[in-house]
């Protein structure tokens, strides 16, 4: 079909569709037609192929694929049951062990009682929490502009999954995330009753989605209508959101509708922005941790991370040793001008010059730019601690009080700190950049040159070429400039350098030995020029930050440094950066970020462990704040274009009329403004409501099979198709009712279903013709797996997953930093290199303008809007991902070791091995062989093994379930 | 006239509304990438979408205000149709402000362009332009939004990936949609302004990397030889294959099959592509790579008509980041920033114009020059001494160039301030309508099944520009 005729069919059913969907609202009356009218028990229908049928479920199935004339597929083998059942209810595969205990089970109940025990494994919740999630739109991030940090959204997740292992009844868990504050009957005229912690954690349902710099009403408008639209569709499966602007185009729903139904949450209240909340995404509220244990592990984490930070410093700082010592990553030679106007400036070489050999270093300044020689090479690496670089030389001193060598005086002029312990030969000073060649000529040849304005030589001290220089090892209390004759002076004995021989050399040096010379620069002409070099001969055995020679006065100085620390943690910054720098190991980077992130997340983490939620209540109401205020249709949608007052009211598809809620107030008529939402709530997680059951039940199904009764699981409207077994779906709804909303009592009746349990792999072309593909059921759907489950089976086949539950979001690595390249990013993404980074998917801190790019390739949406399905695409860029990815690449190893270790030492063994685990099934003989082959081919069974096992992680059979 | 119950009953006994819902869904049958017809006949095979983050000064740039100038430090006089902040701001004391800029006339169109703008000025009479365009918020996040995705909150389809899932891939061994930013940074919204939203991932922007390899995860891991890669390809081929022949109709496991092949091509295709080494002296001055100024944004204008040559759909990219003083929000210094911020693209801007002329292929690419955004011509207070200019949700223009694009015509246009539209606003929703029909899309048909609605690209439906469109 070309593209053309297949847009165009689009359009002209849809315009079809619109002119029937007006008729029906014309006729809207007591409603009469389905979704509308309550679920009706139905027999399940009698069907010839009775021995196909485990429960009822299979009736209706198989009642509908008989009248097509349809057999359904026979049930699957053992071992593809175990795997499918495990993938469905835990999103893990079984171990190899649980697959050999389950095939050797020969209990006719041995799959029953599989079902059973997984719906109790508390891998359940982690698995079935994401489909809510995604319902939910939840992130940690509210978006937009800078996308700042919703610091307690991770208590709602948590909250999602132990809901679900708890199997809290359906219809207490939407009453909590609706009016959970609301729940608790006023009995007396005392306090406002206070709500349980957890259900103010459940109401974040409502706060999470994405908030930009609020602007008045128009933000309350949009945000209200938002969460109108959001609560529709996740519990009434209805899109009430297109009536925001006009009568529903498909669907009985009228713009007064979308508006009663606002009305309802007209009075909810938002606690206002905490000081320092820059982007005024509004504040938590607190919310004690409400699970057995919670708080004790908060404590425990807590302390735990303070622990991490406080040992991560000394832990690098050996760490950082270790590299420098291989990398021979030493000192730098520099120059910083700081205080006053100077902010911080700090640039230097990243050449060694702290070995104890003789140096010579040239710093040029010109034109804003440095320059460095170190003995006569031109710096190719640079660094820079601080500062823009502004090129800051001697004029930048206004009225300089001193000159100064041997230690910094931070523009004192009296010795502070980082004493320099070298010798020191010359100090020349320029009024001019030397050129290249220049640096490396004589001193005396040097000083003949155009431009020397300051000229410190050890070989002649005093600075009177007839006189000889004192013996070595005699105290130098002055050392005199050769060019304006001004004495560096010291009269504390103590401080006094010595006159010896620059190390390793016959060359005279002053020797410092945490000494320190001084002057008042009255001569030194050169403090007035603006440009310049400085040219120093030394040598240095510091290992640690050293001054030589600094200018000052008023708190500004300018000083030159030997900084062994400043350019090694440079230097090493940059050889880490580079990923493809092999003289560091991944283990290496990884524990090098991993213990600088535990200080510097420390207080992020922290923030999200108080215990708090991000909630909301309903307004005080009179006389604290105001009552409940006029509801209006907005004309168009729009904020500012109010129309006719409306009362809360359900929707008139449902109820037939359009009559105002009945919102029972408390008897003592103080808090008017309360028990709004709970009207709506009762309203919904009611068995008289025709859609909440339904809806549910046919999202569980949707996520066991790949596709619903209904084929859109947020839309049971016109544009649905309609249920494909509506007496089935109305069997799901009523069961879940009966059953007091237990969901698990769903899950376990579909799993137990020989629908649930057929054979996917069967060929049958008739029913592919006549049930448009598989719309019947006629065998199980294969499909691939979702961006989670791909992530958590990877780090589950590897050995390497981290099974702790609940808690902080968690922050994997990225491949190639990403995450520093986006801003704003930088600050939010704690990359994990450890453990925590490989707890499950679940746990993964959801920023909304950074989705891991794993997930993201596997179809993971942003959650911006409630998402009521996955796509399943298949693309390169999944390709390059599984192949080429830092995931697979970090894990394939751990998988071929775990291979290594658990099988015996032949081809075959380890083959048959790596299948068991990645596959959940033995071996074929044909990939025995294959693979066997394959294995065989290489010289290194490490990298036989590993290869092995990449081919496995990226085959389609670990991608898909069937 | 059938009910609705006929259409629900009819649901699953025939065609009726389960084909409406399955071909809603479905991805399409040929696969995501399979090149598709156009829906009605237009020269443009592809897109570069020129991105400026910030909102560009439209009286600096490209409309020449005398009176403006005249009104320079004074009141804006008369009372105007502007809504919400404007309106708020323009009620308090305030202070126009003039264009430092030169303005002259160019090209046979004799348009007025700023002397900021010299070299795109050289080219102006292939540029079609579009002024007063209106969009439904003054801040950035929202703006950004609405421009590159046609609505204001997060969750749409990009136009790219619209453009994407309406033609599919014409180069197999490329993503259909390239985005190259700033590499100084992202842009307000981060991925969401290049994001599939409710569309299949397939139709996502991929980001074109500045440092390291092109595309995330196009370099082997560490010690693997392109050799033992091949060896493990055939592996995973074979066991593909046994895999997909227990399941004959998945068009789906042969596609998987066939993604390895195609990222492997990509993994040599892609560093070709960005490898520039082969360009001659001439074509990298054209695109200003030799001058610090404009090497970054030239290099991401000649990378862009590098991947266009290739064959890739859609080519995003952007100018600018976030709240910094890298993009084009200048409330402070329009002066200075505005000297600063069109040096850095006019040239390579211009360039790719030329080149892509030269090449025989602007007649197939359509280039559009967008911001999120116009500025004020007034600042809050007195003027003082190097005044900036705040944002306005009334004044964005845009220009496009290439295709069936009508050089030298200019739809709109704004009062004797730059505040507005003289008369009425052109809604972003047409410009969508028009960059889609510019494509040979038409914004009817091209629809998507999500949440209860046919989704679209213009949400309610734009009208296309059909004045700035050449036979």
């Amino acid at each position: 079909m070309n593209s053309r005729r297949q847009f165009g069919l689009f359009f002209q059913l849809a315009a079809g569709l619109c002119v029937s969907a007006l008729a029906a609202i014309a006729t809207a009356a007591p409603p009469s037609e389905w979704p509308y009218t309550l679920p009706k028990p139905t027999e399940p229908p009698a069907v010839v192929n009775a021995d196909w049928v485990t429960n009822d479920v299979d009736r209706f199935i198989n009642a509908r694929l008989e009248s097509k004339g349809l057999t359904p597929a026979p049930i699957a083998d053992k071992y593809t049951l175990i795997k499918r059942v495990y993938l469905s209810l835990i999103g893990l595969p079984p171990t190899p062990a649980e697959v050999n205990q389950f095939i050797n089970n020969d209990s006719p109940d041995a799959y029953s009682d599989l079902v059973n025990q997984l719906l109790d494994d508390p891998r359940f919740g982690e698995h079935w929490a994401r489909f809510w999630l995604d319902l939910a739109r939840y992130a940690d991030t509210a978006g937009y502009e800078g996308d700042p940090d919703m610091p307690h959204a991770w208590r709602y997740r948590d909250y999602v999954i132990n809901s679900f292992n708890r199997d809290k009844p359906y219809d207490q868990f939407i009453r909590e995330q609706l009016a959970g504050d609301e729940l608790a009957d006023i009995l007396g005229a005392g306090e406002l009753p206070n709500p349980p912690s957890e259900n103010l954690v459940a109401m974040t349902f409502m706060r999470l989605a994405p908030f930009t710099e609020p602007r008045g009403d128009e933000s309350r408008h949009e945000m209200l209508s938002e969460i109108t639209t959001t609560v529709s569709s996740v519990f009434l499966g209805l899109t009430v959101g297109c009536a925001k602007c006009h009568d529903h185009k498909y669907d009985a729903i009228p713009t007064k509708d979308f508006y009663r139904l606002k009305a309802f949450f007209a009075t909810v209240q938002i606690p206002p922005p905490l000081r320092g909340d820059a982007f005024q995404i509004g504040g938590p509220t607190p919310a004690a941790f409400y699970r057995d244990g919670e708080a004790e592990w908060a404590r425990a984490k807590e302390q735990q991370l303070r622990e991490d930070a406080a040992g991560a410093e000394a832990k690098l700082s050996e760490l950082i040793q270790v590299l420098k010592d291989r990398l021979k990553i030493a000192a730098g030679f520099g120059i910083q001008a700081l205080g006053g106007s100077f902010g911080n400036d700090y640039f230097f070489d990243q050449v060694a010059v702290n070995d104890d050999k003789p140096h010579r270093t040239v710093i040029n300044a010109a034109g804003g730019r440095w320059q460095y020689f170190t003995d006569g090479e031109l710096s190719k690496s640079q660094g820079s601690l601080a500062g823009s670089n502004r090129g800051h030389w001697y004029a930048g001193i206004k009225t300089p009080k001193y000159a100064s060598i041997g230690a910094a005086t931070n523009g004192s002029g009296k010795p502070q700190a980082a004493e320099f312990n070298g010798s020191i030969a010359h100090i020349l000073v320029f009024d001019r950049p030397l050129s290249a060649d220049e640096t490396t000529m004589n001193v005396s040849d040097l000083a003949e040159l155009e431009g020397l304005q300051f000229w410190l030589d050890a070989s002649d001290v005093d600075a009177d070429p007839t006189t000889a220089n004192p013996d070595t090892g005699v105290a130098i209390t002055s050392w005199k400039d050769k060019i304006s004759g001004t004495s560096f002076k010291q009269s504390n004995s103590d401080l006094t350098p010595k006159l010896g021989l620059l190390s390793g050399s016959d060359t005279p040096a002053v020797v410092f030995d945490n000494d320190f010379l001084a002057t008042s620069p009255e001569l030194l002409e050169f403090l007035s020029d603006s440009k310049g070099s400085i040219l120093t001969v030394f040598s240095s055995r510091d290992d640690d930050e050293s001054y030589i020679f600094e200018v000052g006065g008023d708190g500004q100085f300018i000083t030159t440094f030997v900084n062994p620390d400043a350019a090694g943690a440079k230097a090493l910054e940059s050889i880490l950066a580079d990923r493809t720098d092999e003289r560091i190991t991944d283990e290496e980077r990884g524990e090098y970020y991993s213990l600088t992130n535990k200080a510097k997340f420390l207080p992020q983490h922290l923030k999200r462990l108080q215990p708090m939620a991000m909630t909301l209540r309903h307004s005080f109401g009179p006389p604290y704040e105001p009552g409940v205020p006029t509801s209006r249709v907005m004309i168009r949608g729009e904020w500012d274009h109010p129309g006719e007052v409306v009362e809360a009211g359900f929707l008139s598809a449902v109820s037939g009329n359009e009559q105002p809620a009945e919102i029972r107030l408390d008897p003592f008529k103080r808090w008017p403004t309360r028990s709004r939402r709970k009207a709506l709530a009762d309203w919904i997680a009611s068995p008289e409501n025709p859609l909440t059951a339904r809806v549910i039940a046919n999202r569980l199904w949707y996520r066991h099979f790949g596709r619903g009764i209904v084929e859109t699981p947020s839309d049971f409207g016109v544009l649905s198709g309609g249920p494909s077994h509506e007496e089935l779906l109305d069997y799901l709804a009523l069961h879940l009712v009966e059953n007091d909303w237990s969901l698990k009592s769903l899950h376990r009746l579909i799993c137990n279903s020989s629908t649930f349990k057929q054979a996917s792999a069967i060929e049958n072309p008739a029913a592919l013709e006549t049930a448009l593909g598989n719309i019947y059921l006629w065998r199980y759907p294969i499909r691939r797996l979702g961006a989670e489950v791909v992530r958590d089976r990877i780090l589950h086949v590897s050995g390497r997953l981290n099974t702790e539950q609940f808690g902080l979001p968690i922050f994997p690595p990225l491949p190639n930093d990403i995450e520093k390249r986006v801003k704003y990013d930088d600050s939010k993404w704690a990359t994990q290199y450890d453990d925590e980074g490989r707890k499950r998917s679940i746990y993964i801190y959801q920023q909304r303008t950074l989705n891991m790019p794993l997930l993201q390739t596997f179809d993971a949406p942003v959650c911006d809007e409630s998402r009521p399905r996955r796509r399943l695409s298949t693309t390169p860029l999944q390709a390059l991902a599984m192949y080429n990815g830092p995931l697979v690449t970090a894990e394939v190893s751990h998988f071929a070791n775990r291979v290594f270790a658990e099988s015996e030492n032949s081809t075959d063994s380890r083959i048959r091995h790596a299948i068991q685990i990645a596959f959940c099934r033995e071996a074929s003989a044909e990939e025995l062989s294959q693979l066997g082959e394959f294995f065989d081919s290489f010289d290194d069974e490490q990298k036989a093994m590993i290869s092995v096992c990449r081919v496995l992680y990226n085959s389609s059979e670990f991608l898909y379930i069937n | 006239m059938i009910n609705r119950r006929q259409i629900l009953k009819s649901a699953y006994n025939g065609l009726g509304l389960l084909a409406l819902s399955d071909i809603l869904q479905a991805e399409l049958p040929s696969g995501p990438y399979a090149p598709r017809e156009q829906h009605v006949d237009r020269k443009a095979k592809r897109c570069i979408f020129l991105f400026m983050q910030g909102g560009v000064s439209q009286m600096d740039s490209f409309e020449y205000k005398p009176e403006l100038n005249k009104l320079h430090g004074k009141r804006i006089p008369g009372s105007h149709n502007v809504r919400g902040e404007l309106q708020g701001r323009l009620s308090h004391h305030h202070s126009c402000v003039g264009s430092p800029f030169k303005f002259s006339q160019h090209g046979e169109s004799d348009r007025y362009v700023s002397e900021l703008f010299p070299h795109m000025a050289s080219q102006v009479d292939k540029m079609a332009f579009i002024h007063g365009i209106e969009t439904d918020n003054p801040n950035h996040g929202p703006s950004t939004l609405h421009v590159t995705t046609g609505s204001q909150f997060p969750g749409s389809a990009s136009v790219g990936s619209w453009v994407s899932y309406g033609l599919g891939t014409e180069n197999q061994d490329m993503p259909a949609y390239m985005v190259i930013q700033d590499p100084r940074g992202a842009p307000v919204n981060g991925g969401h302004v290049w994001g599939n939203g409710y569309l299949p991932a397939a139709y996502q922007g991929t980001l074109l990397r500045n440092e390291g390899t092109p595309i995330l995860n196009l370099d082997l891991p560490r010690g693997l030889s392109r050799k033992r890669q091949r060896s493990e390809l055939d592996q995973l081929r074979l066991l593909n294959e046994r895999f997909s022949s227990r399941f004959p109709d998945s068009t789906e496991l042969e596609a998987r099959i066939e993604s390895y092949e195609l990222a492997y091509r990509m993994q040599s295709r892609a560093p070709e592509l960005v490898d520039i080494s082969d360009e001659p002296e001439h074509v990298r001055k054209l695109y200003g790579l030799d001058n610090g100024a404009t090497a970054a944004f030239g290099r991401q204008c000649l990378m862009a008509r590098r991947l266009a040559e290739s064959g890739v759909r859609y080519t995003m990219l952007v100018h600018g980041v976030q709240i910094s003083a890298s993009s084009w929000d200048d409330h402070g210094d329009v002066k200075g920033r505005m000297i600063r911020h069109s040096k850095e693209v006019d040239k390579p801007v211009a360039g790719l114009l030329a080149d892509l002329e030269q090449r025989g292929m602007l007649d197939d690419t359509l280039v559009v020059w967008a911001s999120e955004m116009g500025r004020t011509p007034f600042i809050n207070g007195n003027i003082g001494g190097s005044p900036g200019r705040d944002h306005n949700k009334y004044a964005l223009v845009m220009w496009m160039a290439g295709g069936n694009v009508k050089g030298g015509a200019t739809i709109g246009g704004t009062d004797a301030f730059s505040l507005r539209a003289a008369e009425e606003s052109v809604p972003i929703r047409d410009v969508h309508a028009t960059i889609l029909d510019l494509m040979g899309l038409d914004d009817e048909l091209l629809r998507f099944h999500h949440a209860g609605r046919l989704r679209r690209l213009t949400d309610i439906g734009g009208t296309v520009l059909t004045d700035m469109i050449a036979g």
